[in-house]
């Protein structure tokens, strides 16, 4: 597989890099690493400005591909590319393009995750999966990927999502594991029905998940083996909690059907799961009635 | 299998209290049932803040003609009902330790029958009082639109096709259909169905702005009160009186909020009736206020069919628009807060039906995005919607009257009959003066019902008519119990 890491010489390239290593051993496949400068005037200056920050630019291309290439040493086949385009999104689909990559991966910006506009941007329009590192994230040098967790509504048209992160697990040779987001809503005050109505309607979606869960394991391939779990809790944060999540473990979720084919389309509640993700977490493209969860 | 059980224990069989706990238990410890969340205080803003709203805004335009200035004992004797019941209420409530509504309550205490019988009163209590209280905002917002535009709507899209004539109902008028009503009616749905709700917080904002402008109006029609308006006091003596009190009952809807909160209280015994009887004394007495200050303002003649009642009556007194408008501004935001409890409140109760196999598997299925039960939300909208477009508020307020003291006469008299049946079963919370106080509050609900008019009899039987059918031809063999009983 070809992973296409979009690398800047701070802490979020350090992270995406790092990420990038871990999934191209997994893979036994390769990595690209791009840096996108920004596209100088094309045409002669007079005092040959243009020229000067050219360069510049260059020169900065090359130090932050230095950086990378003393991060991946020996430990993946890898590519070092810069590439200037009007803005790093439209660089990083190019190069993705140019060199048929399989995956993108990028770091968190500053703050977490979605704060950045480049993962923003491309989250809501990039025409292959895009996997992102959390912020702070530091695998250990033995770090293998262990597990692909999937994000599903467990509805039938989970059936595109959990079979697009097969497919990854297929590859990576690890197991899947299907996980729905049972998030209790907050309750309506005053009410005449209760307090407590939405821990019912809670219950009852935990149980269509898991009756979900079930035919959505039953039509997927045997191998590599699938189990399921359910996240409950209050919040967001708290139903990740409630969940054991492995060393190189990933969790991926599919791209909201209001987006269109084969592109990533970051929904509502997938972009809940990118921020509260302890672990990296991997966009898949909308494929047909696929929901996002 | 569903041969085992005879019609007569079927009706009677009872969901056991196991299953209810487990229905609306969390999965997590922090949710059992030892953290009691609620303190006095906040129930009784609950109560004030689910009830004010669902009437006063807009009754006094049709219980003026009935009762004549009396109508302030008309308030004050719906309040003693709604009182009376909201006690008994509450210790059926706190016999049982989860939260829920008086369907779950009769379920667990007095068999399917009577459970399913107070959850087609329910229905009325919650989407008939819907409609009304989305048809009264409806004329708020016009008046609003009035003074900030200078025109409201046509009139034929403000009112509905049918008018209620005295004792029956008739197609005239130039009403086609109340628009905003239905407007609001799936506004409050598209909110439900994206899983909005309105928090603790919300709510005493809420309070606020209704007490508020509620205050407003009395303050200021207390500078143009007369005396010689209150003459006749009593032009159709006590049968007016209590004729209104039915309607006005109505306006009382909503204080269930505070017997249901049973479990969730600390120290029921003490703070439950400390809630019930500050909500209803707050409440009460800004009713009767306002009842009071309108009435000195205009004689009582000019009540009769007066759109948006207290803005007007402010617009007229002040000669400036802007008493006015502040007043149709509050209304129209407090009373789409009351739409939108209420509205929660029917689709949640829809829900436990259908989870317990009284209605059909469509009203319990949770959308996985939203976390909401977007079909039973769609329906309860259309059905709403469409009851609010076409039926007039007069017929809505008594139709609600009827179901909500029908309801509550069942759980005044289950109050009595589980003292008899269960007398040593745990309760959180006992009505004092036993059994003075359940027969009064039978009598009274009796008392009211039988002043409403003979159309609202004949709606309210077709009514029961369709929910016993559905509940013979469906109910009685989905039943979650039927299953549990041929598993055995």
């Amino acid at each position: 597989m070809k992973w296409l890491v979009g690398f800047s010489a701070d802490q979020g390239g350090r992270e995406a890099l790092a990420l990038g290593i871990l999934l191209a051993r997994a893979s036994s496949g390769s990595l690209v690493i791009c840096t996108v400068v920004p596209e100088t005037w094309g045409h002669p200056s007079m005092a040959r400005v243009d020229a000067e920050y050219a360069s510049f630019l260059e020169q900065h291309a090359k130090k932050a591909l230095d950086k990378a290439r003393a991060q991946v040493g020996k430990l993946a086949p890898a590519e070092y590319r810069s590439r200037a385009a009007p803005s790093v999104r439209q660089g990083l689909f190019e190069t993705a393009q140019h060199i048929a990559a399989d995956c993108m991966v990028l770091g968190a910006a500053r703050g977490s995750f979605l704060e950045g506009g480049v993962t923003a941007g491309v989250l809501h329009s990039a025409p292959l999966p895009v996997v992102l590192a959390p912020r702070g994230y530091a695998p250990s040098a033995k770090a293998r990927v262990s597990r692909i967790t999937c994000a599903v509504s467990a509805t039938p048209d989970s059936l595109h999502t959990a079979n697009a992160a097969h497919g990854f697990c297929a590859k990576l040779q690890v197991p899947l594991r299907l996980v729905t987001f049972v998030v209790r809503d907050r309750q309506m005050y005053p009410t005449g029905a209760g307090y407590r109505t939405e821990d019912m309607v809670a219950n009852q979606l935990r149980r269509q998940a898991i009756a979900g869960q079930k035919a959505l394991i039953a039509a997927l391939p045997p191998k590599p083996p699938t189990t399921a779990a359910l996240a409950d809790g209050k919040t967001w944060k708290a139903a990740f909690g409630s969940v054991p999540w492995k060393e190189g473990e990933i969790v991926s979720v599919g791209s909201s059907n209001l987006g269109s084919l084969l592109r990533v389309f970051l929904g509502s509640n997938s972009a809940k799961i990118l921020h509260y993700a302890p672990v990296p977490c991997l966009v898949l493209p909308w494929q047909g009635s696929t929901k996002a969860i | 299998m569903s041969e085992s059980q005879s019609l007569g224990t079927r009706l009677l069989r009872k969901k056991p209290i196991e299953m209810l706990v487990s229905d609306t238990a969390g999965a997590d410890p922090e949710h059992g049932h030892l953290k009691r969340g609620i303190t006095p205080f906040q129930l009784t803003m609950f109560g004030v803040g689910s009830t004010i709203g669902t009437g006063i805004f807009f009754v006094l335009a049709h219980t003026v003609p009935t009762a004549g200035p009396a109508v302030i004992l008309s308030f004050a004797l719906a309040g003693v009902t709604a009182g009376l019941t909201a006690l008994c209420y509450a210790e059926m409530a706190s016999m049982i330790p989860v939260s829920g509504s008086s369907y779950s309550y009769a379920y667990a205490t007095l068999g399917e029958g009577v459970a399913f019988f107070v959850a087609s009163c329910l229905i009325l209590e919650y989407g008939i009082s819907a409609a009304a209280v989305a048809v009264g905002w409806s004329g708020y917002l016009n008046k609003l639109l009035e003074l900030v535009l200078g025109s409201g709507l046509p009139p034929a899209l403000l009112s509905a096709p049918l008018v209620a004539d005295g004792y029956s109902l008739a197609v005239g008028g130039d009403g086609i259909i109340n628009l905003p009503a239905v407007i609001l009616v799936f506004m409050c749905c598209l909110l439900l169905i994206r899983g909005s709700k309105e928090s603790a917080r919300a709510n005493a904002i809420m309070v606020l702005i209704k007490m508020g402008v509620l205050a407003m109006f009395i303050v200021i029609a207390v500078t143009g009160f007369s005396a010689s308006n209150l003459q006749p006091f009593a032009p159709f003596g006590f049968a007016g009186v209590s004729a209104a009190a039915g309607t006005i009952f109505f306006t009382y809807v909503g204080l269930d909020a505070v017997s249901t909160a049973g479990e969730e209280v600390e120290n029921p015994k003490r703070n439950l009736p400390i809630a019930i009887i500050a909500a209803l004394i707050i409440v009460t007495t800004l009713y009767v206020l306002v009842a009071l200050t309108a009435l000195g303002v205009q004689p009582a003649a000019e009540f009769e069919g007066q759109e948006a009642g207290l803005a007007t009556i402010l617009e007229n007194l002040t000669g400036h628009a802007w008493p006015a408008l502040v007043l149709a501004a509050g209304a129209v935001i407090s009373v789409f807060s009351v739409t939108l409890v209420v509205l929660y409140g029917q689709t949640r109760i829809l829900f436990a039906m259908s989870r317990d196999g009284m209605l059909p598997e469509l009203f319990h299925r949770v959308n996985p995005r939203t976390m909401s039960p977007v079909a039973c939300t769609i329906v309860v909208a259309i059905f709403v919607g469409a009851i609010a477009a076409f039926v007039p508020d007069a017929v809505l307020w008594d139709l609600t009257s009827m179901g909500t003291l029908v309801a509550f006469m069942v759980v005044s008299a289950g109050v009595m009959i589980l003292r008899h049946t269960r007398p040593d079963m745990p309760r959180g919370f006992k009505v004092p003066f036993y059994p003075v106080l359940p027969i009064l509050s039978i009598l009274s609900c009796l008392y009211l019902i039988t002043k409403l008019g003979l159309t609202i009899f004949e709606l309210f039987g077709i009514w029961l008519v369709i929910a016993a059918l559905f509940y013979f031809a469906y109910s009685v063999r989905h039943s979650r119990l039927e299953k549990t009983a041929g598993g055995r």
